[in-house]
């Protein structure tokens, strides 16, 4: 390959100028100050589980400044949803978890919407609430959440729904692979835990907002602080609008981590209604509340191994809390199942349920189902080394698929870096030496994790490269940039394909109407989908170039370079072009106004455009099959060096290190800090950050001040974090580049797990550890 | 809705009563709906006669920082806001060596935390105001203010009631002064009557010897209300070896500032070795009487860490003796 | 009731029509246009509200617009001409080190960090981290961002 000048280097991230001085917009400045913008509230649930006797807006209805008061029957009969129609845009008869959405109100004013929803009159009948999935799974359960869950629609992935274990499984996915039976028999070991994670939620800071605009010619523009495309879809669905009647605009989004987004669905609603704009933005608290949670899971894990270290057999039951409504529980479910894909496993069962229960919905954060799976197979495998007498890293190793295997899901293994990382991660904590001996009442352990996260086979994105007359390259692509980083890594790729400066290169995102369908940013796919259909669409117009650009030099396309904005023959440079002469200005005929045209003499202009999508393959509804389900895996591990006070719990990370294969590394600095955000996130994640609820299933802590994320005290900084990255090149990457956003919270919660048993003997099954579940599990230690 | 009593359910196993609501915990889900006048008088006088004119309709604002987050959550509905900050002379933080300290209500958690002369003579007041929150909050946030809102997990008061504070109050009646430790009622309530508001917070001078260690237990720190928090104050004799005095004072265990007066009659007058450490310890934890079901930590493990946290106290107190 | 009232805003004096509760985060964003200060938790917590009022950092989220009269407020906005080549030594920081990534925590926390520079020019890491405790990042993880300010404090000092 060519030595590249662009991809590679850490480029300043093209959105940082604006973001330092306060410019950048993002949804939630949209709408500010506009006359006659109405402002909407929602009103929720307070009862887990209850059935809606009668709503009375009436007197709502008369505060002054109100414009809209709404309820279930303002809204569309048939139910909608994403993998599975269970839901309406306003309950219409039943509430199923304290934040279910009951009514809208909008209002002149913020304080005219508060004040008309604190007299909606709602009487309710309280139900039996269902809060404990494994309780909720039975086939004898007897309160049922979804009396007409068989006859749900599934758009997606229907095939999920077959061989439910009782009324309220509405997701089963299935993985078979040789005899587990069998495996079992022939190991030598057998172990047996159970894990759980309790809720935890994305805290992007910029909160749920939406925007809503009813245009002249009866269509709708939403601003959303969620995906583009991703918002677009679901509210078509949910509202029965065709998509060229909905446009959809997104700014910078102010965090994103899985999903971001809910209160479109009220204004747009609203908007519909009344014919007037609207503004949403929702409280901290009810982003809490009414935002999607991490999969809670239960985890039964069980694992056959050899004397010598060989895995033979893994059995995996997976129960999932999937809260009231489905949302993205089933796809998040399904695609956990991707983290089995790092260790040979030649007998493998998996089942994974997602049960309804009266508490909030869930999707995808950080992990997509995979993060919270590694939380129970990485200790997993700590402890099996433990009980074979066999040091952690070797026993990874010795495990650790290798290129062009197939996996537990019948994929062929390519551009696996795993366990390169898993020796710069051991070299850098020293894990062969042991931690420093006690200090008082402080034990010290080290511990690592080998995670993974794929990016999903079964999406596709378009670009669009359009070249103008000055040189400039316009991108269009219908991603998400939420601070990844995205427009620069698009950027770079240009600037290295057209080998023109940065500043030449213009990214155009966040508007439906202008730019070709993405699946948007999550499953880690932006560097390599986008990346990919950019480059293929900058092919297309280079191509065009070319074309025109070899009539007028009298030589073949295929001869040609570019670079500057000028367009040259290979080998004889001075016979070159610039763009502009390839435009009908330039043309010898072009006379009289003819001599301004910044069109092209034929064709118009010069688009480039493009398709990458994944072409995936079917998945064996049984067997959980498939050449081609994932399109790439990232691996990387973690390991940590941590301080347990024995007396209190508290945990201090005091080092921390991460190596993650890249495929290729495109900015080298931006990788970094995708693994240093996803330290800070993993970190929150295994030692302070849980939803609380009461036996009501009413949320505790839905605020920053006790559901807690990290602070710069909680993170180590300076030479006491590393980050280090991996080349192993991915043949469908851009450049061999593949994502790693997500993984950097992979494997931190089961490293940190790993490196408390080291420190204290103590092993903790539950997220997230707490001082008070640490000194709990102390005190129980038989001595 | 509910009961104010209610079970709380983490998992299967773990069952916990709570007891009613504290303010922060919301009613329903919480809007904001805060609705007031804002007033700024600016004297005493002026302040007094807005607070009799809007009796039980107003309420005293200072920094702001607790109180917000209380209309916020509309634990109080007050429809007038006073705001005294424009009083001059009410920040003031002036040492006299006959009367020992004095605070203004008005003065900044940040200035307590900063002042060379307070870190030098009365260092666990530094010490305690350190620990409020970040620095954005100590900038605004007042003493006279994190007194008032009298939160059970609040930095100052405990730091304070040890060093045998006196408080001065103003009223259409004219000044109270009172102990500091009779100053708390309950949670979030004191002593004030609605038409009053603290003037000054007075600290008799130290003891020779006397010396003391404030440690707020929480999981991130500063940003975090406390799970307990602990002021110890030990004035030895002479030869640095027997205590004459303890005043061992347990916040976030009781609705108000818990002395525990058990313990130090345990260490006063003793000469301090560690089994001497663990049993005042105990006998602190004994007393704490913490709520029970607390999202912020269990009956359990509370009184566990009063017991820790004493003991740690003293420890370093006596090892900074040694120095 | 809606009142008039008068705040200097980097500089600039303005009027603005507001009611008493109106935080200042709030009146700066929706009266004076100036959306550089961010609102996200409005109970204190995250720090994205960060302004200086009279040179000190304050959470203006939970800072009465009406207490602001009188006072000296800079927001983002005011922190330099912010034009290319002209930004502030933090702000350039914050760019070469790669500490912005979704950026909504940016302005609050250049913010403090100028609040911290300009009491103590010359902060340990130790210091840059116990300062900052209360503005919180979703996404750097931390690490960048006290490296940005502690070279913003090399260049500066």
């Amino acid at each position: 390959m060519a030595e590249l000048s662009v991809v590679g280097k850490s480029v300043i991230n093209v959105d940082a100028f604006e973001k330092v001085t306060g410019k950048a917009k993002y949804a939630s400045e949209e709408g500010i100050g506009i006359p006659g913008m109405l402002y909407g509230k929602v009103l929720y649930s307070p009862y887990a589980h209850a059935k809606i006797l009668s709503i009375d807006t009436s007197k709502a209805s008369r505060i002054k400044g109100i414009r809209a008061a709404l309820t279930g029957k303002d809204t569309p009969e048939h139910r909608t949803g994403w993998m599975v129609d269970d839901r309406h845009i306003l309950c219409h008869e039943t509430v199923r978890f304290v934040g279910d959405a009951v009514a809208v109100v909008a209002a002149d004013s913020i304080e005219a919407a508060e004040e008309a929803l604190e007299l909606i009159e709602v009487e309710y009948e309280e139900l039996p609430a269902l809060f404990d999935a494994e309780e909720a799974m039975k086939p004898d359960c007897p309160v049922r959440l979804h009396a007409d869950l068989p006859k749900y629609n599934r758009p997606l992935y229907p095939y999920l729904g077959k061989d439910l274990p009782g009324p309220n499984v509405h997701t089963h996915h299935k993985i078979r692979k040789g005899n587990v039976e069998q495996g079992f028999k022939e190991a030598d070991f057998i172990i047996e835990n159970r894990f759980q994670n309790d809720r935890i939620i994305h805290c992007q800071l910029e909160p749920f907002n939406a925007v809503c605009y009813p245009e002249n010619d009866g269509s709708i523009t939403v601003w959303t602080s969620g995906r583009l495309f991703m918002t677009q879809g679901p509210i078509c669905r949910a509202f029965g609008l065709p998509p060229g009647k909905l446009r959809v605009r997104t700014g910078y989004l102010g965090g994103m981590f899985g999903i971001q987004g809910r209160p479109e669905r009220f204004a747009v609603l609203v908007a519909l209604k009344t014919g007037k704009a609207i503004k949403m933005v929702y409280t901290r608290e009810e982003c809490f509340i009414d935002g999607l949670n991490r999969l809670p899971k239960i985890i039964y894990l069980k694992d056959g191994v050899k004397k010598d270290g060989t895995l033979v057999a893994r059995e995996m039951k997976v129960i999932v809390n999937c809260g009231a409504y489905t949302d993205h529980g089933p796809i998040t479910i399904r695609n956990g199942a991707f983290h089995a894909s790092q260790y040979r496993l030649p007998n493998y069962k998996w089942d994974a349920y997602g049960v309804y229960t009266n508490e909030p919905c869930v999707g995808p954060l950080r992990g997509f189902g995979s993060a919270e799976a590694l939380w129970a197979t990485e200790q997993q495998m700590d402890i099996t080394a433990e009980k074979l007498g066999m040091d952690p890293l070797e026993f990874r190793l010795k495990n650790t698929v290798d290129e062009g295997e197939i996996d537990v899901r019948g994929q062929r293994v390519h551009s696996i870096g795993a366990k390169e990382c898993l020796k710069k991660v051991a070299e850098w904590i020293e894990l062969d030496k042991p931690s420093r001996p006690p200090e008082g009442n402080i034990r010290f352990g080290k511990g690592i994790a080998l995670g993974n996260k794929y990016t999903l086979a079964d999406t596709a994105s378009a670009a669009v490269v359009k070249v103008h007359q000055d040189g400039t390259v316009e991108v269009f692509h219908g991603g998400d940039e939420c601070g990844q980083g995205l427009n620069t890594v698009l950027t770079q790729i240009i600037a290295e394909d057209f080998k023109v400066s940065l500043d030449k290169i213009k990214v155009v995102w966040g508007d439906t109407a202008r730019v070709p369908y993405d699946f948007g940013t999550a499953s880690s796919r932006s560097t390599l989908y986008i990346g990919n259909a950019v480059r293929l669409a900058g092919e297309d117009a280079k191509g065009q170039i070319f074309q025109i650009a070899a009539r007028i030099l009298r030589t073949n396309p295929g001869n040609l370079e570019t670079a500057d904005g000028t367009v040259s023959v290979k080998d004889s440079p001075e016979r070159r072009l610039d763009f502009s002469d390839l435009f009908l200005s330039a043309v010898k005929e072009a006379r009289g106004t003819v001599k301004m045209a910044s069109c092209l003499e034929e064709g118009g202009e010069i688009i480039g455009k493009a398709t990458f999508w994944g072409h995936p393959s079917d998945e064996d509804p049984e067997t959980g099959q498939g050449e081609k389900l994932a399109m790439s895996y990232d691996y990387g591990v973690q390991g940590v060096e941590v301080a347990v006070d024995m007396e209190t719990g508290l945990v201090e990370v005091l080092r921390f290190c991460s190596a993650f294969d890249t495929g290729k590394t495109i900015n080298p600095k931006m990788c970094e800090a995708q693994l240093e955000g996803g330290a800070g996130m993993g970190i929150g994640s295994a030692l302070y950050e849980g939803f609380v609820f009461n036996n009501k299933g009413v949320l505790l802590n839905p605020n920053f001040h006790d559901y807690r994320i990290c602070s710069t005290l909680q993170v180590p900084s300076g030479e006491k974090i590393k980050s280090m990255t991996v080349e192993i090149p991915h043949r469908e990457g851009p450049f061999g580049a593949k994502g790693v956003g997500e993984t950097a919270m992979c494997p931190t919660a089961p490293a940190i797990a790993n490196a408390i048993y080291n420190a204290t003997g103590v092993r903790l099954t539950r997220l997230p550890m707490t001082p008070e579940r640490i000194l709990k599990a102390l005190k129980e230690k038989p001595e | 809705m509910s009961s104010p009593w209610q079970r709380c359910s983490a998992s299967r196993h773990e069952l916990v009563q709570i007891a009613p609501r504290e303010s922060r915990e919301h009613k329903n889900l919480p809007g904001e709906k805060m609705r007031f006048e804002y007033l700024e008088p600016e004297s005493i006088e002026e302040a007094l006669s807005m607070l009799s004119k809007y009796e039980g309709r107003s309420k005293i604002i200072a920094g702001g920082t607790d109180l917000m987050l209380q209309i916020r959550y509309r634990a109080i509905k007050p429809e007038y806001l006073i705001d005294i900050t424009r009083i001059p002379g009410l920040d003031h933080l002036t040492f006299d060596d006959r009367q020992g300290l004095r605070l203004g209500a008005l003065s900044t958690i940040r200035s307590l935390e900063t002042s060379v002369e307070l870190q030098k003579k009365y260092p666990i007041i530094s010490q305690a105001a350190s620990q409020l929150g970040s620095v954005a909050i100590r900038n605004v946030a007042t003493l006279g203010g994190n007194l008032c809102n009298a939160l059970p997990s609040a930095e100052t008061p405990q730091v304070l009631v040890a060093l045998s504070a006196q408080v001065r109050t103003i009223g259409p009646s004219g000044e109270r002064r009172l102990p500091l430790e009779d100053f708390f009622t309950g949670v979030g309530q004191t002593i004030l009557q609605p038409n009053e508001f603290l003037l000054e917070i007075l600290v008799p001078r130290l003891a020779p010897h006397t010396s003391g260690s404030y440690i707020k237990h929480s999981p991130r720190g500063p940003i975090d209300l406390a799970i307990v928090n602990i002021a110890v104050l030990l004035t030895m004799d002479p030869d640095k070896k027997v205590c004459k005095d303890a005043k061992i004072v347990l916040g976030a265990v009781s609705p108000t500032p818990l002395r525990a007066v058990k313990a130090e009659n345990v260490l006063r007058g003793k000469k301090i070795d560690a089994a001497l450490v663990d049993r005042v310890a105990q006998v602190a934890s004994d007393e704490a009487r913490p709520r029970k079901g607390s999202i912020r930590g269990s009956f359990e493990y509370k009184k566990e860490m009063v017991r820790v946290f004493t003991a740690r106290a003293i420890r370093e107190i006596t090892a900074r003796g040694k120095e | 009731m809606k009142k008039i009232i008068e705040l200097k805003v980097n500089g600039n004096t303005h009027e603005v029509f507001i009611e008493p509760w109106w935080s200042l985060a709030r009146v700066l964003r929706e009266q004076l246009g100036l959306t550089g200060t961010k609102i996200s938790c409005e109970t204190g917590d995250c720090g994205a509200c960060t302004v200086l009022i009279d040179g000190k950092a304050v959470k203006s989220c939970l800072f009465p617009a009406m207490k602001a009269r009188g006072k000296e407020i800079m927001t983002i906005e005011g922190i330099s001409s912010n034009k290319r080549g002209e930004l502030h030594p933090l702000q350039e920081a914050f760019i070469r080190h790669f500490a912005v990534q979704c950026g909504y925590c940016t302005p609050g926390m250049i913010i403090a960090a100028k609040a911290l520079l300009d009491e103590n020019p010359k902060p340990t890491e130790e210091e840059v981290k116990e300062y900052l405790c209360g503005n919180l990042c979703r996404c750097t993880g931390y690490t960048k961002i006290i490296e940005a300010v502690l070279a913003a404090a090399d260049k500066l000092g």
